[in-house]
Formats: structure tokens, C-alpha cells, sequence
């Protein structure tokens, strides 16, 4: 029967699933439900999500400091659940080492995230050295929003090859059809990434990646709480591809490059 | 999760081959029909490539003829203004619902030319007006089309409004309604019980649940936007949410029949 098969295949019972990009608290553009805090673990408990990487939205578009404080207390509220991103304001680039040396020292955070639109500091400020020299000194990862530019990210892959490298959206909003660039570089360098985490999601795209970006470089991602879930998971676990890809994409492929594995 | 058997009746698929410049198209119905079956949707909606694309009228002829006798598919027209001659007017609109059992018509006021939303024409009373009289006559669901890329694109909420205030008895239904809207959209479905919107593109973080919570689950629903968007990511937002069983089931499919056994045909 047609139904019982679809709810096969969305079971996510046996699998591991960490989500790469999600997000803490409120955001001031619209409206987001629940309290974006607690109601995370409960949609991850609810479908089946192990862990989640969080990044503070109050960080992003307000206080760097206090977002990063509210994302040490989810930690130590849910241990073991939440993977902590620092964010560092590279608007001000004396503080960039004394808050990141806080967020790993003290706070327990894992990754690093960047958001150059959020932050309005485009990627070619200067003051980003600052961060690389960190994430590379200390083998960390950096979730960007956006690199702004695939040949910035493969150099910078090159430069720092003890830091990973992730593109976020890019692999997910894709159309299925035009040249990304990004994808080459997540395919020719061992530590570039590119995540799925978007909305449009586009018909076929995800399969049409696997081979352009390779299976051992993509991540799943859900955006939330800006976007669902659900909504999300969907995309990978009806896909039409291997069933050791679809678990590379949904936890494997981050583990191994948050150095997990 | 509890396992309980939804019937998956898709309200938003287009049919016919298109440029693929994003996405894919189904050339004919039998491709359709592959798609269905590869996401378990029992039915789906379908509306014409050439016909929101090209031309309305001439459009919409060729989809009657591609799904004809096809049980799973159902039309619904791309509607437009008739002053212009170039549609049909609303004698013969109402004459091929009729005859085709039409489930609904698909209005698309603004259309993507180089990359920019530009509008094809307006929602102002005075300019559809004698459309949805119609729809509202016929309890006829009008599918809005926005041709929404991105939830930050802004909406006509006050269009909206006035549409569903004036003609209560259509159900007007949000086509790529996007995560970014529930400052205007929830006052709107407050104030009028006819607004629904289709969840192909509501990627909304508990959007399912806010808006079951504040108007029930009547008014959800399931779409997919094939074969552009991804069927996947609505099943699973749908799935993977915490409503019950029934409010599932009603949002898959319950509330389209619902809506679709309430069209007066004929009459």
C-alpha cells in the first residue's frame, strides 16, 4: 500500500542525524511560533534528530556576546543534545580573540559561525583573519552563511587546512540546473562543505548534487527555527538515493569534520 | 509515529513541459502519474504549463485533452480577466468548469519576466470582480498565484482582504504562502473564513501547529508545487509535525475533498 510504504521510508528509527545549521531564539523581520529555546528539542525528539548545531539569533542581529551566553545556557540545560557555534562580531575586531577564547575556554562551544549579511560586514573585511588564524590554530569548523565568493572559499581552504569550511544554502536552494561553483570547490577540497539547509528546495536537486559536490561533502541542515524541521528531513530521507548516502549527508559527513567522527 | 493512512491529494502541480530552467516538467500524464506514485499522492490537481505561461484559454484546452480519462488528475483552470478578449468570457468559463469538472481556477497576477516579479494584472475588485462572483456563485476555490520565489517577496494582503471580504463563498487559497507572513496572514484568516493557503512552500517552524492552534486544520492545504518544487519537503514538514492524527489526515487531503464536494456545478 502507497501509505504504508511513504511512512517507511520517512522513518528515521536506526538513523543518526545531527542537524549542521539551526538556530536559537527569536527573530525581528516575522514571526517564528514556540519559544524557539526548548521547543527545538522537543521537534527533534519528536522526529528522531539526535543533535542540533546552534547559532544565537540574538547574536546575529543584535549582542554577540549575550547571544552566545544564551547558547552556553541551552548547552548546560540539554548536555549532549546542542552543539554550540560562537560568534565573534567582526565589526570589532579587538574583541574577536577575547570572545572566541571565552566561547571555547568557558563556554563549550564547537564551532565557529559567521553571518557577513546579518553582521553587514562583508567577507573582505579584514578582521575575518582574525577568526581563520583562530579556527585554524584550534582545527575547528566555520559555518558561513555565505563566503561570498567560491574562489575566496577554496583559498581560504587552501590557506587554513586545519579549519573545515562549510557554505551554508548554497546546496540547498539550488535549482538543479545552473553552474555553482561552490560544489567543485566542497568536491576538490578535503575540508570544504556545502550544506542543504535553504528554502526553495527544487524538484530532483538533491540527486542531481550528490555527484557535483560529493557524497562525502554535504550536510543536512534545517535553518531552524526559521524554517521547519520537517520540512527539511523530508528532503533527504525521500530522496531517491543510497541509503549510506542519505546517512553520510544526515549526520556522518559533519561528525567527521567537527571532528567527531 | 502513529501509522494511520493518509490519502495525499495534491492541490498545486503543473503539468506540461516547460524550459526546466528550474526543477523539472511532466510532458504528459503518465509522467505525472510516475511522480505520484514515487511520493505515495493518491490525486492531484493539475494545472497547465502553457496555460499560466503562454496563453490562459488555449492553455487550459490542451490540459483538458492531456488528462482525459485520467481519474487521479483533476483540471484546474488559469483564469484572467476577459475584457481583453484574449480569455474566455464568463459564459464559457463557467460552461468548461462545468463540463470538465474544473476544481478551481489558478488567477497568477504576477508573473517573473528576467528575473523580477512584474504584475500581469490587478486584484482590485474592479478588474476580477466579475471572476469571482463566479467562483463565489460556484463555491469554486481560486487558487491565488503570486509567483512567489522567496518568502521575504511581499504579498498583496490588502487585495486579499478585500477579495475574501467581498466574496465569502470562494475559498481563496495562498499559493507558495512562505514562512514570513503570520503578521498579516493570521489577522486575515481571522477575519475571514474563506482564506486557506497550500503548504508546498510554508516551511514555518511549528507554522503547522500555530495555525491549527488559532483556526484549526481546516484550512491547510497539501500542495507541492511539482514538478518545480520538491514534494519531499512538504510530506516531510507534514509528517515529521506534532498535530494529531486526524488534523494530519485532514491537511493531506480531508480538507481539498472537502472543499472540492462543496462546488456547485451546473447550477
Amino acid at each position: 500500500m502507497m501509505d504504508k510504504l511513504l511512512r517507511e521510508r520517512l522513518d528515521t528509527s536506526g538513523l543518526r542525524i545531527v542537524d549542521s545549521h539551526a538556530h536559537l531564539g527569536f527573530n525581528g523581520p516575522f514571526d517564528i511560533q514556540g519559544d524557539c529555546a526548548d521547543d527545538l528539542i522537543v521537534q527533534m525528539d519528536h522526529a528522531g534528530v539526535q543533535q542540533a548545531a546552534i547559532s544565537p539569533l540574538a547574536g546575529l542581529c543584535v549582542d554577540v556576546r549575550l547571544g552566545n551566553d544564551m547558547t552556553e545556557k541551552m548547552l548546560l540545560k540539554y548536555p549532549g543534545r546542542l552543539i554550540g557555534m560562537a560568534l565573534a562580531n567582526p565589526n570589532k575586531p579587538e574583541e574577536i580573540l577575547p570572545e572566541l577564547e571565552r566561547c571555547f575556554d568557558r563556554l563549550h562551544m564547537s564551532m565557529i559561525k559567521i553571518h557577513p549579511a546579518m553582521h553587514s560586514c562583508p567577507m573582505s573585511a579584514k578582521s575575518y583573519d582574525l577568526i581563520y588564524g583562530f579556527a585554524n590554530e584550534r582545527g575547528l569548523l566555520i559555518l558561513n552563511h555565505d563566503w561570498q565568493s567560491p574562489r575566496r572559499m577554496e583559498a581560504l581552504a587552501r590557506a587554513y587546512p586545519n579549519m573545515r569550511l562549510v557554505q551554508a544554502h548554497s546546496a540547498g536552494n539550488w535549482d538543479g540546473h545552473r553552474e555553482e561553483d561552490y560544489f567543485r570547490v566542497a568536491r576538490d577540497c578535503p575540508n570544504a562543505y556545502v550544506d542543504i539547509c535553504a528554502s526553495p528546495v527544487f524538484y530532483d536537486a538533491l540527486e542531481r548534487l550528490v555527484p557535483l559536490a560529493g557524497e562525502d561533502h554535504i550536510l543536512f541542515g534545517s535553518d531552524m527555527p526559521f524554517l521547519s524541521m520537517g520540512f527539511a528531513l523530508g528532503k533527504v530521507m525521500l530522496a531517491d538515493l543510497p541509503a549510506d548516502v542519505k546517512q553520510k549527508i544526515l549526520a556522518d559527513n559533519f561528525l567527521r569534520a567537527l571532528g567527531r567522527a | 509515529m502513529e501509522n494511520k493512512a493518509w490519502k495525499l491529494y495534491d492541490c498545486n502541480a503543473m503539468l506540461g513541459s516547460t524550459i526546466e530552467a528550474q526543477g523539472v516538467s511532466f510532458a504528459d500524464a503518465q509522467a505525472m502519474l510516475r511522480h505520484m506514485d514515487r511520493f505515495g499522492i493518491d490525486d492531484s490537481l493539475v494545472y497547465g504549463s502553457l496555460a499560466k505561461y503562454y496563453h490562459a484559454a488555449s492553455g487550459n484546452e490542451r490540459l483538458i485533452e492531456m488528462i482525459r480519462g485520467v481519474d487521479r488528475l483533476r483540471p484546474v483552470f488559469v483564469a484572467m480577466p476577459g475584457d481583453t478578449g484574449e480569455f474566455w468570457d464568463m459564459k464559457t468559463l463557467r460552461e468548461k468548469i462545468c463540463a470538465h469538472r474544473a476544481a478551481g481556477i489558478r488567477l497568477c497576477p504576477m508573473l517573473l519576466s528576467d528575473g523580477m516579479r512584474l504584475e500581469s494584472f490587478s486584484l482590485k475588485p474592479w478588474c476580477v470582480g466579475e471572476i469571482m462572483e463566479l467562483a463565489d456563485e460556484m463555491r469554486l476555490p481560486v487558487f491565488l498565484d503570486m509567483e512567489v520565489t522567496h518568502w521575504s517577496d511581499p504579498l498583496p494582503w490588502d487585495d486579499i482582504d478585500r477579495l475574501c471580504g467581498l466574496y465569502p463563498n470562494a475559498p481563496v487559497i495562498l499559493v507558495r504562502l512562505g514562512c514570513g507572513d503570520h503578521r498579516d496572514l493570521f489577522p486575515v484568516m481571522r477575519n475571514h473564513g474563506n482564506l486557506y493557503f497550500e503548504i508546498s512552500y510554508y516551511a514555518a517552524h511549528l507554522g503547522l501547529e500555530g495555525v491549527a492552534s488559532r483556526f484549526g486544520a481546516e484550512r491547510m492545504l497539501f500542495g507541492t508545487d511539482a514538478p518545480v518544487h520538491a514534494p519531499a519537503c512538504p510530506i516531510g514538514q507534514l509528517y515529521y509535525s506534532m498535530l494529531t492524527e486526524e488534523q494530519k489526515a485532514a491537511i493531506a487531503g480531508g480538507n481539498l475533498r472537502r472543499l472540492i464536494g462543496g462546488i456547485r456545478y451546473d447550477g
